[in-house]
């Protein structure tokens, strides 16, 4: 048991698939992921075209990408859901039982836990980002036509890169919380219509380097904030923030009782 | 038990009696307040909301700052609803206790109201729009609603804060047709989507809230109510 390596390892990265791909929670994420970015497009499509026609988009390549910003919702709540479901109590009978106790008993190293967990999340969230964003753009490109420019795989592969950073972020913050609440509560006070941090930006410019603004240079081109930030910057910066808040939350959850 | 039980109880202890006595709806009331007044939770998320509009208000960020911290009072919301269902389950003693489920949740509804409006009151006007205070009040009350539906925090606050965060501003924005059966958000009157400088107009805001943020209430309410007397818990 206590070495067996890679063999072992992928077999708790396929419990923590199974775990989370069991739980209903995450499947509202999964399909609130998936539908969220092409509902948005057809909801936005006359005021996208009018938009166009003015020359009121800064860049127009990236109407095709904007909407999976909202999408990534999706992502943000199996983040959460991996975590926050091993704190719920098991039973009404026993309400101090939770599953963190028995995945405990079967991984007592708490470091190849969080690493099978975090995996397993990236995975589905690779996918799920995947195909949301193919999607997207097939029928952005299919209800706009030629209006806008076609979009370059390499902005594709960035945006589904941001989706499973998003749900990383949420996983370590969730796993310093230790309630999904305060994940939810950050993460959508983050991605509304007129974020927080982006309003931050008019009061200091630093703000623009916050892990979820700073990822989105990663894909879109026209964000209006005050510092130029070049995709793969932004990329190294929100990945570094996304070690870092799991690297603390890694370290707490080895010294804290389950 | 039941010589222990108080005479209002006793009077009306059948499930198809009409009305409840005044006596046991003001102790369910109390009742109610005193476990939400207790809840640490409750507190940290008053005292947080209160804080960080205080702080967004000092950096003078630019539109009104309940925008964002009006996710504070869904919060509180969904919180007061779902922590009796949370570990423990308390809902079933409290059920033991009021089987009433009609009166139960407006009891609840009340205890929170009367914990909102002075908290509400003094968060819009600490965020400098003070007629706000109104749709603030409505809108934890439709989330305590959803609450009370979903039964789980996690799930309710997810609910709650996409609806009100991301959903209702884009399809207000999008969709100007139906924008008045949605909430207004919390900069009511003139003011755009994106707010107006948060300013001193005490205006009679508190008059005009608009009707679409309290029929959410009122239908999240009676869906919760609806739910509570159907379902089993």
């Amino acid at each position: 048991m206590v070495s067996g390596g890679r063999v072992q390892m992928v077999s708790l990265v396929h419990a923590e698939l199974r775990k989370l791909l069991g739980l209903r929670t995450a499947w509202v994420g999964l399909v609130l992921g998936l539908l969220a970015a092409p509902v948005l497009v057809g909801l936005n499509a006359s005021a996208t075209r009018r938009a166009v026609a003015e020359g009121l988009t800064g860049d127009a390549s990236d109407l095709a990408f904007q909407n999976l910003g909202i999408g990534v919702l999706g992502a943000m709540i199996l983040g959460v859901v991996v975590v926050s479901s091993e704190f719920t109590p098991t039973g009404d009978d026993v309400p101090g039982a939770r599953q963190l106790t028995a995945t405990l008993l079967a991984t007592p190293r708490r470091e190849r836990l969080l690493i099978a967990k975090g995996t397993a999340l990236s995975l589905v969230v690779a996918v799920q980002g995947l195909l949301t964003t193919v999607a997207t753009l097939v029928i952005t490109r299919w209800v706009h036509g030629s209006l806008i420019p076609a979009p370059q795989p390499g902005r594709a592969a960035a945006a589904v890169l941001y989706w499973v950073l998003i749900a990383l972020l949420a996983y370590a913050i969730t796993l310093l919380a230790r309630n999904g609440i305060v994940t939810l509560t950050v993460l959508i006070v983050n991605s509304t219509v007129v974020s927080l941090p982006y309003l931050l930006t008019k009061v200091t410019p630093w703000a623009a380097y916050l892990p979820d603004v700073v990822g989105a240079h990663m894909f879109l081109r026209s964000i209006e904030v005050p510092v130029e930030i070049a995709p793969v910057t932004a990329g190294l910066v929100m990945s570094a923030w996304v070690a870092g808040l799991l690297a603390v939350a890694a370290a707490l959850f080895n010294r804290r009782d389950a | 038990m039941a010589e222990n039980a108080p005479r209002s109880v006793k009077a009306g202890s059948t499930w198809s009696a009409g009305l409840v006595p005044v006596g046991t709806v003001v102790a369910t009331i109390r009742a109610e307040v005193a476990k939400l007044g207790t809840l640490p939770s409750v507190w940290i998320t008053l005292t947080l909301t209160w804080a960080v509009t205080l702080l967004l208000r000092l950096a003078e960020l630019p539109g009104s700052v309940l925008v964002h911290t009006q996710a504070g009072f869904l919060v509180l919301g969904v919180l007061a609803a779902t922590q009796e269902h949370d570990r423990g389950r308390q809902i079933h003693a409290t059920l033991l206790a009021m089987p009433r489920r009609a009166t139960l949740t407006m009891a609840k509804a009340l205890a929170l109201l009367a914990l909102t409006v002075p908290f509400a009151a003094v968060t819009a006007a600490t965020a400098g729009a003070p007629g706000a205070a109104g749709y603030l009040t409505f809108a934890t009350l439709a989330a305590c609603g959803a609450g009370l539906i979903l039964r789980h925090g996690v799930v309710a606050a997810g609910v709650v804060l996409t609806a009100y965060l991301i959903v209702v501003p884009l399809v207000r924005a999008r969709l100007p047709d139906v924008a008045a059966v949605l909430p207004a958000g919390p900069v009511t009157g003139a003011g755009g989507e994106n707010g107006q400088p948060a300013g001193g107009e005490v205006t009679a805001w508190i008059a005009d809230v608009d009707p679409a943020s309290a029929a959410w209430a009122l239908v999240a309410l009676g869906g919760a109510a609806m739910t509570l007397r159907y379902l089993d818990t």
